[in-house]
């Protein structure tokens, strides 16, 4: 399945110097963007959170704390300067990579938040790629086991993708606690990671997997690939060179639309196995009321999120000249 | 009398599931804290086992699906309400003041998982399921909008919009009579798809902690109770989960249904 024996295309892109220009600038436009986009996030996350009828500081010293200390603390971490200018403060701080300090443990919350972030880079990296790899085996299988198979496949992949991808995360999750080793605290980290990760792919491999079959399906009964029958290559060929080529459009479109609820389901997933990514960061900054951490949380999810769909936008672009 | 095809009956038995479950969830009496029972498996009393604090699993259940159908239902007309109007306006004013940042905000909601930035802003403002809503209303509308938008675009165009006008009718009766007819049934069954998600989303916020606060049930916090007590109570996990599972799939079945 793996080795393609189709033809090489007869002459390679040539890197000219106009291309190598045109690449440059492209480069540049797509940092430009990237830092135009982390400015907006930024500075909206900061005013979202500035906004909120609520009170931080008090929040922080709790209910038995004088208005002194409240005006203290307020001063000494600058909250009692106008917003304008500690929106000002905290743009010049995210330049720095600097997300201000926590309000419960008065560190820096970039290292707690990066630390959280490979973490949870880690396992939905490896959901992810299971998810490419699982789709295209799944579809590989279906391949082989024809029509019965197939049939059988796309009912399991319906019943399961019809519900929300956080109620699949769930249920695998527990199903294979349950099933696995109900006493996590044994389990060593990776084997957790694992799991986790195998637990958040459910959804979007089975999910691709639809989308493979039934636009390979579709695309079987088009005339180019009757053409392509008639001039005598093998169905296999056929298939692998031709269709599966044009069902990874709508299979890459649906990877980018899908890590919206990988964020949403690797948050729930750490929670179940106990893992101390973003997802648990998210929670503890919000139960102890910690607006900083909470907010630079957002913004790097937002981001990272923001980079996924113009990564995949890019890929379409490249690869599908038409959807330009 | 209407004759039920036999494609239907899947759409009706799921209205017929959420409505008993509506009413027997807000009529059922919950029970007290009742230390002598607690961690029961299924009876014939407490058929789907006890709590940790003795209380029937089987009435919590029931309240949560309840209180989570009838919020959720709530928040998706909400988002839908606003969506609409907002889309539409942008759409057939396309000039007119605050149209472009309509359209802005459109695609900056589109595009941006809000799930961090609600559970984020629910957790400032303090949890509860009254602020889950409104913070999820506040969120939801871009996909509504961006659709009706979409569809009032292509049809402000057409011969017969455009006849409309010209017959001089006003603008309040060109969408009262040529656009919410065509851009109604569309918009509301392509939004009805995002409240199973909702329900999950429901669900989500209340395992993190920012449902409704105790003793109210919720169907996500009774998931995490459960899952702490996983080796000793199945019961405690699998029904809420099962549930969960049930109504997302109920939901499902009178969209597809109402789709056709």
């Amino acid at each position: 399945m793996g080795s393609d024996p189709g033809p090489e295309p007869s002459s390679g892109p040539v890197a000219e110097p106009s291309r190598l220009r045109s690449l440059a600038s492209k480069g540049a436009r797509a940092l430009l963007t990237a830092a135009f986009l982390t400015v907006v996030v930024s500075s909206f996350t900061f005013l979202l959170f500035d906004l909120l009828p609520s009170d931080p500081i008090r929040v922080t010293l709790g209910p038995n704390a004088t208005d002194e200390a409240v005006t203290r603390l307020r001063h000494e971490l600058g909250y009692d300067r106008p917003l304008l200018s500690r929106l000002g403060i905290y743009m010049l701080g995210v330049a720095r990579l600097d997300f201000g300090q926590s309000l419960v443990t008065r560190r820096p919350v970039v290292k707690d938040v990066l630390d959280a972030y490979v973490t949870t880079l880690m396992y939905v990296g490896l959901a992810l790629s299971i998810s490419i790899v699982g789709s295209i085996t799944l579809l590989g299988l279906a391949r082989i086991g024809g029509g019965r198979l197939q049939s059988l496949l796309l009912l399991l992949t319906r019943a399961v993708i019809s519900l929300p991808s956080v109620v699949v995360a769930i249920g695998v999750g527990v199903a294979m606690l349950a099933v696995l080793d109900p006493a996590v605290s044994y389990l060593a980290d990776t084997r957790t990671a694992v799991m986790a990760g195998l637990t958040l792919a459910v959804y979007p491999t089975l999910s691709l997997t639809e989308i493979l079959v039934l636009e390979g399906e579709v695309t079987l009964r088009l005339p180019y690939v009757r053409a392509a029958r008639s001039f005598g290559f093998t169905e296999r060929y056929i298939f692998w060179a031709y269709v599966f080529r044009s069902a990874m459009l709508p299979w890459l479109a649906q990877l980018s639309n899908l890590a919206a609820s990988l964020v949403t389901g690797s948050i729930l997933v750490e929670l179940i196995f106990s893992l101390s990514g973003l997802g648990r960061l998210v929670l503890q900054s919000v139960l102890r009321n910690d607006s900083p951490m909470m907010q630079s949380v957002v913004i790097v999810g937002v981001l990272t999120f923001l980079c996924v769909n113009s990564l995949t936008a890019i890929a379409l672009r490249n690869l599908y000249p038409a959807t330009r | 009398m209407m004759m039920i095809s036999r494609r239907e009956v899947p759409q009706y038995l799921a209205i017929a599931l959420l409505l008993a479950l509506l009413t027997a969830g807000s009529m059922v009496v919950l029970d007290r804290p009742d230390l002598r029972s607690t961690l029961g498996s299924p009876s014939l009393l407490h058929w789907m086992g006890t709590d940790d604090l003795g209380r029937g699993v089987g009435t919590r259940i029931m309240r949560a699906a309840a209180l989570s159908l009838g919020a959720s239902a709530m928040a998706w007309f909400a988002a839908v309400t606003i969506g609409v109007v907002l889309g539409g306006y942008s759409a057939y004013r396309p000039g007119s003041w605050g149209a472009a940042w309509i359209r802005w905000f459109i695609v900056v909601f589109y595009t941006t998982p809000f799930f961090l930035v609600v559970v984020g802003v629910v957790g400032a403002l303090g949890p509860g399921l009254i602020n889950a809503y409104v913070v999820f209303a506040l969120v939801a509308w871009a996909a509504p909008a961006r659709q009706t938008a979409a569809m009032v675009d292509r049809l402000r165009q057409t011969t017969f919009v455009v006849a409309t006008q010209s017959f001089g009718f006003s603008p309040a009766q060109v969408v009262r009579y040529a656009l919410a007819p065509e851009v109604a049934r569309p918009v509301i069954v392509a939004s009805l798809a995002v409240l199973p998600e909702i329900l999950a989303f429901d669900a989500a916020l209340a395992f993190f902690g920012l449902g409704a606060p105790p003793p109210t049930p919720t169907i996500g916090r009774m998931v995490l109770e459960g899952i702490n007590y996983m080796s000793v109570a199945w019961w405690l996990i699998l029904f809420p989960v099962a549930v969960l599972a049930l109504l997302c799939l109920a939901v499902r079945v009178i969209v597809q249904g109402s789709a056709r």
